[in-house]
């Protein structure tokens, strides 16, 4: 995703807490108007990658730039331009939710005071609770509205919906999808539900042990990963079925399920008519593609 | 192993437990002593030392029963219990078997004291489990031990006892046997497992875990969402319109913003305020009986500070960039300094009127004569707290190790300024001025190296906890 316009751009990038190679030479460019979803099992390095965009991480080699401005050295200016949700997000437990609001919006021109209220109406907040007092979904409610409410170019998404019930997580999903219709709005969205996330991204970053195994168009993701079902017409299947790329298979005499990669749907009817069987192809989830890529 | 055995193996497996079995075990040599030798206290250091290691192993115990995962392992119902028993007999046991050795003119006597002592033993112990199992936050609980041993010696508590152990014995053993026979069936009852679980609890070594304390305050607060006071509006707005920004993004935005996170409660707390005042009056009156040892007052800011939070590793990610964080971090850490200082200042200043007023008292012969505390000792919270607050940012991750070396070297610095009033390279005292020159040369010292290390942690570090 080499891009002039990046946003965000990480050369080299390499962090090491104690043993653990938590990034490994990362290079990425981030462009504008896209909802990235950067996925990887846990310890893949994901949180890690995220704080090094906006300078809470400082990389141990390697450079980090966003907005054009070195990532340690981010100023009030930039910063304003980034929203952040945190997966363990840290909340004023003593304030009410409506004193905290008032508190995140202070520093924010920007305020977009109709989108608060809107949000809260959405997301059914209590804004008189005290924030120490709320469940973990509400607090992963406030967490949002105060990353979003000032419309940052940049929304970075740290396990964003983990607490989320599914109604919430739904409507989150579908506020994704507003906020993006602004051309010039970003959003990273690490997530271990993927299920939710495929509904919205459109780019992917799968990364495991601290490098980044892809980075393409969630389309092109779905292109190259396809299941079929290839069933014999007569008698048994062929011991060695005639495909290259099978990322998984499970077959017996007469039925194979396989997992392949990098076939057009043309060359796999080819294939199946020469071993005379018949085809049924489908694409895969991101799930599915996630299992295949990094499983 | 048994399920017993498995509970029994935390009293090795928990490291900090470690360091109460040394303290115990240094003093209880030492207890054992002073029963040999008939002296006064050892009746005293038998009941605290019983009192004290029942707080931490029950501690544990229901450390082990607030985990919800304890809740359904099979057949853990009756193990608090037995736990308790096994620990609870065993150290009566012992401190019976050195009551052996207590002077007594008769056989008879000797055994029966010794017997006495055991079944004492077991209500010194239950109490201190119930203490722990009654109260979410225990630690407060044994803080008051040592104070009753240094208090006690004046109310001659240790002669209560020894009259109590010794003479009525059959009363003892009487009441021993019954509190046994309650405990047993308090700690047995079916619902203690249910009554534990998922408990907000601190545990015997959570005092100094930041996330913990966080995580048991927040437990508190959800369930008294109505009881605790929030931010008054006329506080909220004056920071806030202070924050707001007008003219665009500036430094002092945050600086205000730091305070406000670190004061705005306080600043509300009206009430406390007035409590603090009403608590501590009566303390001075008592302190000035002390003798030099109330200026330890003026040390308390520069311990108490290392639990602080200056915001540097903070998520809420405002719009604030690792400048705005240190000017921020600087100016909370100059403003509690100031107001520590100001406060423990005004503490000393009111005992200058109460020296003029508060009797001498005289105590099983010996007298005590109120002093005011020396108030030209207030620039020691301005030394000490940058120092503790470098310290704490030095060891964030460890806060007992932190902690520890925060003891360390106040302790240092008290024994140098001992050892260097003591060596004769100082033929006269020093003047007015030069004692000014130095004071000010160490405060400056010590707030450079803060400024340094904060300047260097926020500009240079990873700022994530």
């Amino acid at each position: 995703m080499t891009n002039a316009n990046s946003i965000v751009q990480l050369r080299n990038i390499s962090r090491r807490f104690g043993r653990i190679q938590a990034l490994d030479n990362i290079d990425l460019d981030i462009s504008p108007g896209k909802i990235i979803g950067l996925l990887g099992a846990n310890g893949a390095g994901k949180s890690t990658l995220l704080r090094h965009i906006i300078g809470l991480y400082l990389p141990d080699t390697g450079k980090c730039t966003t907005f054009g401005t070195d990532a340690a050295r981010l100023a009030p200016k930039e910063l304003a331009r980034i929203g952040y949700v945190h997966q363990e997000g840290e909340l004023l437990g003593w304030m009410s939710v409506k004193q905290l609001i008032r508190y995140v919006s202070a520093y924010y021109s920007n305020w977009n005071r109709q989108l608060e209220e809107k949000y809260i109406d959405d997301f059914d907040i209590s804004i008189k609770d005290r924030v120490g007092a709320l469940s973990p979904g509400q607090r992963q409610k406030l967490a949002i509205l105060l990353a979003i409410a000032f419309e940052p170019e940049l929304l970075i998404l740290d396990e964003p919906a983990s607490a989320l019930d599914p109604i919430a997580r739904s409507r989150f999903l579908d506020l994704l999808l507003h906020i993006i219709q602004d051309e010039k709005r970003t959003i990273i969205i690490s997530s271990h539900i993927l299920s939710d996330v495929e509904k919205v991204i459109d780019h992917t970053l799968i990364m495991r042990k601290g490098k980044i195994l892809r980075d393409c168009s969630f389309d092109a993701l779905r292109e190259e990963f396809v299941k079929v079902t290839l069933t014999s017409l007569n008698g048994d299947l062929p011991a060695d079925l005639p495909f290259e790329n099978i990322v998984d298979c499970q077959r017996n005499n007469t039925k194979a399920v396989l997992t392949v990669q990098k076939y057009s749907q043309d060359q796999l009817h080819d294939k199946a008519k020469a071993i005379n069987c018949d085809i049924e192809i489908r694409p895969l989830s991101l799930e599915e593609i996630y299992k295949a890529v990094a499983g | 192993m048994t399920i017993l055995q498995a509970n029994l193996k935390h009293l090795y497996q928990r490291k900090g437990f470690w360091l109460i079995a040394i303290g115990l075990g240094l003093v209880a040599p030492m207890g054992i002593m002073a029963i040999v030798d008939g002296e006064q206290a050892s009746f005293m250091v038998f009941a605290a030392w019983i009192y004290i290691a029942a707080g931490f192993t029950s501690a544990l115990q229901v450390e082990v029963l607030a985990r919800p995962f304890s809740w359904s392992l099979p057949a853990h119902a009756g193990i608090p219990v037995k736990f308790l028993f096994c620990i609870g007999i065993s150290v009566s046991l012992f401190w019976s078997a050195a009551f052996l050795f207590y002077p007594a003119p008769t056989l008879a006597e000797h055994l029966l004291s010794s017997v006495s002592v055991f079944f004492a033993g077991t209500i010194f112990y239950w109490l201190g489990a119930w203490v722990v199992f009654r109260f979410p936050n225990w630690v407060s609980a044994i803080v008051l031990v040592p104070i009753l041993m240094v208090y006690g010696r004046y109310l001659d508590l240790n002669a209560l006892l020894e009259r109590v152990i010794v003479d009525a014995w059959f009363a003892v053993i009487l009441s021993g046997g019954l509190v046994n026979f309650l405990a047993w069936r308090h700690w047995s009852r079916p619902h203690m497992a249910r009554k534990y679980c998922g408990r907000p609890w601190l545990g015997a070594f959570d005092a100094w875990n930041k996330a913990k304390i966080s995580e048991f305050q927040q437990a508190r607060l959800a369930q008294k969402n109505k009881a605790i006071p929030t931010v008054l509006p006329h506080v909220e707005k004056f920071f806030l319109d202070r924050i707001t920004d007008r003219t665009g993004p500036n430094t002092a935005q945050y600086i205000w913003g730091g305070l406000y996170r670190s004061f705005g409660l306080i600043a509300s707390r009206k009430k406390d305020c007035i409590r603090f005042w009403l608590v501590m009056l009566p303390l001075l009156c008592f302190l000035g009986y002390m003798g030099p040892g109330a200026n330890i007052l003026f040390i308390m800011p520069g311990i108490m500070v290392a639990n602080m939070s200056l915001h540097v590793r903070s998520t809420l990610l405002v719009s604030g960039g690792r400048t705005e964080r240190f000017w921020s971090a600087l100016s909370v850490a100059a403003a509690t300094t100031l107001l520590a200082t100001a406060i423990v200042t005004l503490m000393a200043a009111l005992t200058i009127p109460l020296q003029a007023t508060m009797p001498e008292l005289t105590i099983k012969g010996q007298s005590f004569v109120y002093r005011a505390m020396e108030i030209k000792l207030f620039f020691i919270p301005l030394c000490m707290m940058p120092v503790t607050l470098t310290i704490a940012l030095i060891f964030y991750k460890y806060p007992r190790l932190m902690m520890g070396v925060v003891m360390m070297i106040f302790v240092f610095a008290m024994q140098v300024s001992w050892f260097l009033r003591i060596l004769p390279i100082h033929p006269k005292e020093p003047g007015p001025i030069q004692i000014i020159i130095i004071i000010t040369l160490i405060l400056l010292c010590c707030w450079a190296i803060f400024t340094a290390v904060l300047r260097h942690i926020c500009m240079r570090r990873c700022l994530v906890r």
